[in-house]
């Protein structure tokens, strides 16, 4: 009897905790149509294997902006990224980022950040989940009028050093930003 | 003309006694044959650069094999061979660098080691120099980043990507919160 409850305890435990690192996690799959309407799309999962050994090289990187983003990263336990630019506004139906907030309004999870411009519609939503003292989760919501981003971090990550590397890192320049000053086109 | 006086020196002819006693002066005077007296003076001498010579040849002779017995155990040892490394122009100098590099190891890609350029083991040695100049092997930039696989590659390019973009975002969300975006 002692036993089985020592069982059923360690169940409880191991299933709340698989939850807890669960609710962090955004579906995306809503989003998923806008892959075929959008101009440029990036995509990134990585997690597991992949994350451990990006994570291994950022180590042996012999580069302090890497040893830094190494840092950052420590306890990362997975990044999903969604971006989509469109040519034109309206091109997206904002109801799919409504549905993407709503699962932000879950227990846990906690908006820190709510930004609203009438220049380019644009509306920015930071949330962060906590467990107990350590951040398990952050997620990023971007629309604007021709382009969407979701960002969904699972895990501590150092957000300040994070934005301190901005634009340092050496990765395969893709100018996110870039289609946000474009001037509009002449009709 | 007295033929047997000419031939034979019998009898007598005034004419050839004439013409001889006026030759005389050039008559051949036999003479002992000339005596050794000095051995030349370089002759003793001789053996001893005989010698000499037959030192360095044997020495040369050495050195040539010893240096042929090294690259063949190199040639062995990294059997990818020789590589002429660098014909490199600092400053107005040369320096010519031979270095041996090992054979790149076959491995499969999962398992592949990341490797700097300073983990390579590699033998250098300055074969020629008019201002030599320390050798850092690091002093390209190249030399700084990582040999990776495919995968190790991907994986790195996902997650720079993936931060890239996290930090551009929030970059955007503390503009706006500072005031400083346009």
């Amino acid at each position: 009897m002692k036993s089985l409850k020592l069982i059923l305890f360690t169940l409880f435990l191991f299933t709340s905790l698989s939850v807890h690192a669960q609710n962090a996690r955004l579906n995306f799959e809503r989003l998923n149509y806008l892959e075929t309407k959008a101009n440029e799309v990036v995509e990134v999962n990585i997690e597991g294997k992949m994350l451990d050994l990006a994570k291994r090289v950022l180590t042996k990187v012999n580069d302090a902006d890497a040893k830094k983003a190494s840092e950052a990263i420590k306890g990362l336990e997975g990044i999903y990224v969604r971006v989509y630019n469109f040519e034109k506004e309206n091109e997206y139906n904002p109801s799919d980022l409504d549905e993407i907030r709503s699962q932000l309004q879950a227990p846990g999870w906690e908006k820190v950040v709510n930004v609203r411009s009438k220049k380019d519609n644009q509306k920015i939503d930071i949330f962060t989940m906590f467990t107990g003292e350590t951040m398990s989760g952050v997620a990023v919501v971007v629309s604007e009028a021709k382009s969407i981003a979701v960002v969904n971090v699972i895990g501590p990550i150092d957000i300040d050093l994070l934005v301190e590397l901005s634009g340092k890192m050496n990765i395969p320049r893709i100018d996110i930003e870039k289609t946000e000053k474009d001037p509009k086109p002449k009709n | 003309m007295n033929e047997e006086y000419l031939w034979s020196k019998n009898g007598g002819d005034a004419e050839i006694e004439r013409i001889e006693s006026a030759l005389k002066a050039f008559r051949h005077v036999e003479s002992a044959p000339p005596i050794v007296s000095a051995v030349p003076a370089n002759a003793a001498a001789q053996p001893k650069a005989r010698a000499r010579f037959t030192w360095r040849l044997a020495l040369a002779f050495g050195a040539g094999v010893a240096v042929f017995v090294s690259v063949l155990g190199l040639l062995v040892q990294y059997p990818e061979g020789i590589a002429l490394t660098a014909l490199r122009s600092a400053g107005g100098s040369f320096e010519i660098r031979y270095g041996f590099e090992p054979a790149e190891e076959k491995k499969p890609e999962q398992s592949a080691p990341v490797r700097t350029h300073a983990t390579v083991p590699r033998l250098r040695f300055a074969a020629a120099s008019v201002a030599r100049r320390p050798t850092v092997s690091n002093r390209n930039p190249e030399a700084a980043s990582v040999k990776l696989t495919a995968e190790e590659r991907e994986a790195y390019e996902q997650l720079m990507l993936a931060l890239s973009i996290t930090g551009s975002k929030l970059k955007l969300v503390q503009d706006k919160v500072n005031g400083s975006d346009d």
